[in-house]
């Protein structure tokens, strides 16, 4: 699975989309993700952003018969969903500690702009809009490919970057919601939602021939 | 590795798509051979290649390599197959080495040395984009590649198909020298017929998802001879021992493996010479069929 993942990481690495991450994590600086924020721009963005990479991914290896190519190797079919996931989890932990990291390294050296350092409610709906993204976009993918997913695909961004935001938006009037166990309960069910979509996509993709 | 096992077995191995059925197909490679697997295009080549490498679901059969099953064993299996498609599928935007720097990861007996050995010896260019590199140069490096994990059995899909003669008589060569030593056998595919005349020892014919023979180069020569004459000495009782008739206005030419049959049902003068592949090919694939 390590060298799948390191497979998708150096084709990101080498693409210049590599550019528009740091320049993301520039923009996200400015984001007024504190405490007092009225919009969880950020949650749009992260979402976003890593829909960029990863659709990057899907895309390049629809091009160039991927699945023909990696499936060649020694690899089983389940390592190579695995492999994806892992992906993409790596791709989104980086934006979450480049995005919260920067902004809380920035509070502490007084910047005056960066007025927050982790805001738990938008932390928590960004964990869960991702987690229940990918763990319905992702098994969607291993069964119908790319091309047939594309358009679903943009849609599903949208609606879900949008609800996401909108949720973290009004979650600041709930104050259960700032509880310290909120993200770890976040995570925790996005996990579940995870596993979950991991086993219905290896079934998905160990049906298909290529 | 067993010695005593074929490289490659395929027993009873069918597949069906819609429109197309790849018929109960049995083969064996033993090592230090190439065989040569020809077809027209559509045949069954490239599902057969495909199944080795578990890329697509059996539906009946099985496959073994090195005596391993490639289902149950699959990661095994593919470690001791180099593979080599037909249209390159490498990432194009990446330079050589970064190619290369991905796929070693996957093999656990990569040779890094060996790897520069044959990129020295092909005369690769590791700091060049995939996409800059010729047809013939990307086929070196898919070769390359397949060689420098110590692969046992090495699958070509259509390697010489879109490479210019020079290159290709070069690539001739180098098959020749990789099995010289008798640890590696090579599955090519291909429908260039003398590309297979010169290097094969055995052949393969495939036409229609059926497996037509298989047999060594020797045997082919002195079995399948073609009979021809004049369209008037055509006796529709020969094509029982015809594998394949092509027929024009004014003469005919039929493919057997029976001469003396066919003989008996043709009269007068006519021309029976040994058949090469390609008109093997032909008289299958594009006459009408019979015995």
């Amino acid at each position: 699975m390590r060298s799948l993942i390191f497979k998708d990481l150096a084709l990101l690495r080498s693409s210049r989309l590599f550019f528009i991450g740091l320049l993301y994590s520039l923009f996200i600086i400015f984001d007024r993700g504190g405490s007092d924020s009225a919009l969880g721009t950020s949650t749009f963005f992260l979402v976003f952003i890593s829909y960029i990479f990863v659709n990057y991914l899907n895309s390049y290896d629809y091009m160039n018969h991927g699945d023909r190519f990696v499936n060649a190797f020694p690899v089983s079919r389940k390592q190579v969903v695995e492999g994806r996931y892992g992906s993409v989890m790596i791709l989104v932990i980086c934006f979450l500690v480049l995005s919260y990291g920067l902004r809380t390294l920035l509070w502490i050296l007084g910047y005056p702009y960066a007025t927050g350092v982790v805001n738990i409610p938008q932390f928590t709906v960004v964990i869960f809009a991702v987690c229940l993204y990918y763990g319905i976009m992702l098994p969607l993918y291993f069964k119908l490919g790319y091309e047939k997913l594309r358009w679903i695909n943009l849609i599903s961004l949208i609606i879900v970057s949008v609800a996401s935001t909108v949720i973290s938006a009004l979650i600041g009037s709930f104050p259960l919601f700032s509880k310290w166990w909120m993200p770890i309960l976040g995570i925790f069910v996005g996990w579940i939602v995870l596993r979950i979509s991991l086993q219905r996509a290896v079934k998905y993709y160990e049906s298909r021939d290529f | 590795m067993n010695t005593r096992d074929p490289i490659l077995e395929l027993i009873g191995v069918n597949k069906k798509y819609d429109g197309f059925e790849l018929k109960p197909l049995d083969l064996s490679l033993e090592r230090g051979y190439i065989m040569g697997f020809i077809g027209e295009n559509g045949a069954g080549k490239t599902t057969t290649i495909k199944s080795v490498l578990n890329l697509v679901h059996l539906d009946g059969g099985r496959i073994l390599v090195d005596g391993l099953d490639s289902v149950k064993d699959e990661i095994k299996v593919k470690e001791k197959i180099g593979f080599v498609f037909d249209d390159t599928h490498y990432y194009e935007h990446l330079k050589v080495d970064q190619m290369t720097e991905i796929i070693r990861r996957f093999y656990p007996r990569w040779d890094q040395a060996l790897y520069k050995r044959y990129i020295k010896q092909f005369d690769l260019p590791e700091r060049k984009e995939i996409k800059q590199l010729s047809s013939g140069m990307k086929m070196k490096y898919s070769l390359a590649v397949a060689l420098s994990h110590h692969a046992e059995l090495i699958l070509l899909d259509e390697p010489t198909s879109g490479l210019d003669p020079v290159f290709r008589s070069e690539l001739l060569e180098i098959f020749q020298e990789l099995i010289s030593t008798g640890e590696r056998s090579i599955f090519f595919s291909s429908h260039i017929t003398s590309d297979l005349d010169q290097v094969a020892d055995y052949i393969s014919l495939i036409h229609h998802g059926e497996l037509i023979f298989t047999e060594d180069q020797e045997t082919i020569r002195d079995r399948y001879h073609l009979i021809k004459g004049g369209i008037h000495q055509w006796n529709p009782l020969a094509a029982e021992a015809c594998l394949g008739v092509r027929k024009n206005a004014m003469s005919f030419s039929g493919l057997t493996a029976d001469v003396e049959m066919a003989r008996k049902f043709i009269p007068g003068e006519v021309v029976i010479e040994p058949a090469n592949l390609e008109e093997i090919m032909i008289h299958i694939a594009r006459g009408e069929q019979h015995a």
